[in-house]
């Protein structure tokens, strides 16, 4: 009799002990998430500097408050090299060693090609600041930026009440831009304005000045610049002081704030309206105190599908990437530090870009 | 382990660009720097074809071959009876000018923006999975294409092809029709290409400029030459060498580098020293580079 | 005035061309190298600007003389470290250009590496400007024009005139008769890189205040300056900067017509339409037979 209760209760402490080690493992194991961008070639300093910070600066900063769930959120970065190869290589190699359940991404060209890998796994594709709309064609994609074509609406409405009546575009070779030009010019013709010219240059190209040349030809009121690098945006703005054209307003998008175009400096961007989102200033002071230089809008939006992410999971109760997919598509509205997205349904949120303008140093808010 | 399946995947078609690349370079001398335009061409032609004109994968792939094979032909057929020097510098601009058409012909190629959903092979309703899947779709069509040239290379052709690698004007001396031959070459490099192209779209199903240019071109020579010119077996340890060794990289290498650029500056330094002191590469044969 | 306006930028990017075409003209010519590095000589002069004007301080009149000699040392260091051992070993054409293609990756990582691949510029904002009613033209459009007046016929007058201008052009028409009647070769060569590689440097000073340096800066002049070479006629150094100023007029008044996206398949396709039709080049019937 005391033998049997005695093994009874040592089984019931062994049973014990084994479950608390168990769960005690599982609790210890760590929530996968992975970042593919292009960490070289030209953009790899903007990338490095605004991409992948924002999301090790959540992670950190998500793991220092404890974690999620209890468990620790391991971030693992891969560098997407400089096409689509590169791009599947990465994620391929974080979905088989690393076993993420999501991947944050970006660009166009790279982005795509991984879709059809994260869909088969089933891992998250949080490509933040990509504007292309096939994206959230995909089941497995959250965006957190406003599309390319909202950002043309909000320019020609604004170039309408300034009373601009012609107006020329400037643009690199992009798809994504490509959409801001047409909804731009829907918009504006739309209005009563009309389009007196409509070049585009190269990602590589070193100069535009025959472009420049044929828009000053056309003598429009206000000139439209888009471009995906601060590069671009630095020459365009140089060799438009340059070649003499004088028009009465510039529009931009957000690159306008690159340190390209701040480095270039003799004010040449002064005045100029652009497209951005609005950083919260709490937000924006971590940032600086923990990296050392200014966040910007594409900071932001790393920063919130990070932290969407991890909201996310918080609420699934799980990583279990299926649950936590739909909860994000379900989520409502969630206030991030650029802007209020709303999520109903998918993956593309209901977000619009604000308008701002160079003053000096400083980007101000701007209404027309 | 899917990664080690898809390094294996892209090995293989590095590995069957390498080879046809060999069959101009290493037999023939012929030194071009077109093949990745024709890669290329294949790539899009694959795309084009079974996205937009709704073929079978079949179909497409065959075509695919023939489009690179003409284009070949095409750009050979005027530029294979200019000297060496001029030579390569017509294929240099052929290059440049196949990417900006590609990237300006919209209508044709979807831009700078490249053409997805390319259909994975099947038959009939069985269709290739990634993984496992894939790999041996690829392995087999490469094994094919290596079973072509190695047909192709220890035939009575092979010497011809080394007589004009090694000294064109004592070929024809010999009889030989040196153009004619160059062209056949040429135009066969150009199909198989396009063929090794039919199998990137397939892989990655999707397609953009940014993939055939003068990176690509660059790394395939190193490819060769790494490995070693004038032997099969070169051909397929120079794309090994060359795609596992950055993939170590990503478990070494810390936070901050730039694992690009060192990357970049290691292939650089490689070529240079390959052609110092071990120009024959890996497993390759001393022909052709010394004079 | 649209016109007229683009066919000064033109005449400006023309003179770009021909400066880099006709030291790439010169190394060619002489060694029969087609010294691909070039470019990276050409963004390494740019660099030395930055280094000297930015970092240190140096103001750019001496900064310039002082980076122009720097580069036609480092252009000669390549063909000593590289290219002779290369020439000693016996190796073949094929095997020279893998190697300058070496040169070219290795060096332009290592700018990224040591420099990051930002766009480093070398003075604030937009270039001065001169204007004439409707034409607008910038300093360096000016200095363009200077430059190219000066440096060629400075160029000829070497060339026909000296000692070792001569030797060079007998090095290029026939090398082995140059041995034979006892020409140092490679001190001859050496020379070749230094002039060659000079007038890169000269060429890279007018881009580098205007636009900055970065690694890949060398790759858009080496292509056209492959094609002003071969639109010249190779072995002719006139007709090389011919061909730079012809293709930085077309690439410049096509824009009168068609849109900014066709300029490189117009570029490469006069390479081609030339390479097929008239191999020699426009000029190629004012030399001997050129062995090819």
């Amino acid at each position: 009799m005391k033998t049997l209760k005695t093994n009874g209760v040592r089984a019931v402490v062994a049973a014990g002990a084994l479950a608390l080690a168990c769960g005690l493992a599982l609790a210890q194991e760590p929530i996968n998430i992975g970042v593919a961008l292009p960490l070289g070639g030209q953009n790899g300093e903007y990338v490095k500097r605004y991409f992948v910070a924002p999301t090790e600066l959540a992670t950190k900063e998500i793991n220092a408050a404890g974690g999620i769930l209890g468990r620790q959120v391991k971030l693992t970065v891969e560098d997407a090299r400089l096409d689509g190869a590169g791009a599947v290589s990465a994620l391929t190699k974080l979905i088989n060693v690393d076993k993420i359940m999501a991947v944050f991404t970006a660009f166009t060209p790279l982005t795509l090609p991984q879709l059809p890998v994260a869909e088969e796994k089933k891992v998250i594709v949080l490509a933040a600041s990509m504007e292309h709309p096939d994206l959230t064609k995909s089941k497995w994609a959250v965006r957190m930026t406003p599309t390319a074509d909202k950002a043309g609406g909000v320019i020609a409405g604004a170039a309408d009440k300034l009373g601009f009546k012609t107006a020329a575009i400037l643009t690199e070779e992009n798809e994504a831009i490509r959409i801001s030009v047409r909804s731009f010019t829907a918009a504006f013709e739309k209005l009563g304005g009309k389009i007196v010219a409509d070049e585009t240059f190269k990602t590589q190209d070193t100069e535009m000045r025959g472009q420049l040349t044929k828009i000053r030809a056309a003598r429009p009121d206000a000139v439209y610049v888009i471009v995906s690098a601060g590069r671009l945006m630095a020459l365009a703005l140089k060799q438009i002081n340059e070649s003499g054209l004088k028009p009465k307003q510039i529009f931009a998008n957000h690159l306008i704030e690159d340190r390209e175009v701040k480095s270039l400096g003799g004010g040449v961007s002064e005045g100029v309206i652009y497209t951005t989102l609005d950083i919260d200033p709490a937000y924006a002071a971590r940032f600086k105190a923990a990296l050392g230089y200014d966040a910007d809008a594409n900071s932001g939006k790393h920063y919130d599908s990070t932290m969407l992410l991890f909201e996310a999971i918080k609420r699934a109760g799980t990583d279990d990437s299926t649950k936590v997919r739909d909860e994000i598509y379900k989520f409502g509205e969630y206030k991030g530090t650029v802007a209020n997205f709303k999520f109903e349904g998918s993956g593309e949120p209901t977000v619009f870009p604000i308008l701002k303008i160079v003053k000096g140093d400083t980007f101000v808010k701007y209404t027309p | 382990m899917d990664y080690l399946a898809h390094l294996l995947v892209v090995v293989l078609i590095y590995a069957s660009l390498t080879v046809s690349l060999d069959l101009m370079i290493g037999h023939t001398g012929i030194l071009t720097f077109g093949h990745a335009s024709f890669y290329g061409i294949g790539a899009y032609a694959t795309a084009i074809l079974t996205v937009y004109a709704g073929l079978d994968w079949f179909s497409a792939m065959v075509l695919a071959f023939v489009v690179g094979a003409l284009a070949a032909a095409l750009v050979g057929i005027p530029t294979l009876r200019l000297g060496g020097d001029y030579f390569i510098l017509a294929l240099f601009g052929f290059s440049l000018i196949v990417i900006s058409l590609i990237v300006n012909m919209e209508w044709l190629t979807n831009g700078p923006f490249g053409i997805r959903g390319v259909p994975r092979p099947s038959l009939g309703p069985l269709v290739v999975q990634s993984g496992a899947g894939i790999l041996a779709f690829t392995a087999f069509v490469v094994a094919l294409i290596y079973f072509v040239h190695w047909r192709f290379v220890t035939s009575p052709m092979k010497a011809a092809l080394q007589a004009i690698r090694d000294d064109e004007s004592v070929a024809m001396a010999l009889g030989i029709d040196v153009v004619r031959t160059k062209i056949i070459v040429f135009t066969l490099g150009g199909g198989f290409a396009a063929l090794s192209g039919a199998l990137a779209a397939f892989y990655f199903r999707f397609v953009t400029s940014n993939s055939y240019g003068l990176t690509t071109i660059i790394l395939l020579w190193a490819m060769l030459f790494v490995g070693g010119n004038c032997s099969l077996a070169g051909s397929l340890v120079g794309p090994a060498v060359l795609i596992f060794f950055p993939e170590v990289f990503r478990f070494i290498g810390g936070p901050g580098w730039d694992i690009g650029n060192i990357q970049e500056a290691m292939y650089g330094l490689l070529l240079i020293l390959l052609m110092l002191f071990r120009p024959q590469g890996l497993v390759g044969q001393r022909v052709g580079l010394r004079s | 005035m649209l016109l007229l306006q683009l066919f000064i930028d033109g005449l400006a990017a023309g003179a770009l061309y021909a400066l880099t075409a006709v030291g790439f003209a010169i190394i060619y010519n002489g060694s029969r190298i087609l010294h691909l590095a070039h470019g990276a000589v050409f963004a390494f002069g740019g660099y030395c600007l930055y280094v000297l004007v930015k970092l240190l301080g140096v103001p750019a009149f001496a900064a310039v003389p002082i980076a122009l000699g720097a580069t036609a040392a480092f252009g000669v260091l390549i063909d000593v470290l590289v290219y002779r051992p290369l020439r000693a070993r016996n190796s073949s054409p094929a095997a020279i250009l893998i190697a300058s293609i070496g040169v070219l990756t290795l060096c332009q990582a290592l700018y990224a590496l040591f420099f990051s691949t930002d766009t480093l510029y070398l003075r604030q904002g937009p270039l001065p400007t001169f204007e004439f009613g409707d034409i607008t033209i910038t300093i360096v459009h000016v200095l363009a024009a200077l430059v190219a007046l000066v440096v060629f016929p400075a160029l000829q007058l070497f060339l026909t005139r000296t000692r070792y201008g001569r030797a060079i052009r007998a090095l290029a028409d026939n090398p082995r008769l140059a041995v034979v009647r006892g020409v140092d070769i490679e001190k001859l060569y050496v020379l070749i890189f230094a002039v060659g590689s000079l007038l890169a440097g000269i060429a890279v000073t007018l881009v580098a205040f205007d636009l900055g340096v970065r690694p890949e800066m060398g790759f858009p002049v080496m292509f056209v300056s492959l094609v002003a070479v071969i639109v010249g006629g190779v072995g002719y150094l006139p007709g090389a900067a011919a061909g730079g100023f012809l293709l930085g007029l077309l690439q410049n008044l096509s824009l009168w017509q068609l849109s900014g996206r066709w300029q490189d398949v117009i570029v490469f396709g006069a390479l081609l339409v030339f390479l097929i039709f008239r191999p020699q080049g426009l000029f190629g019937h004012m030399l001997a037979t050129r062995r090819v």
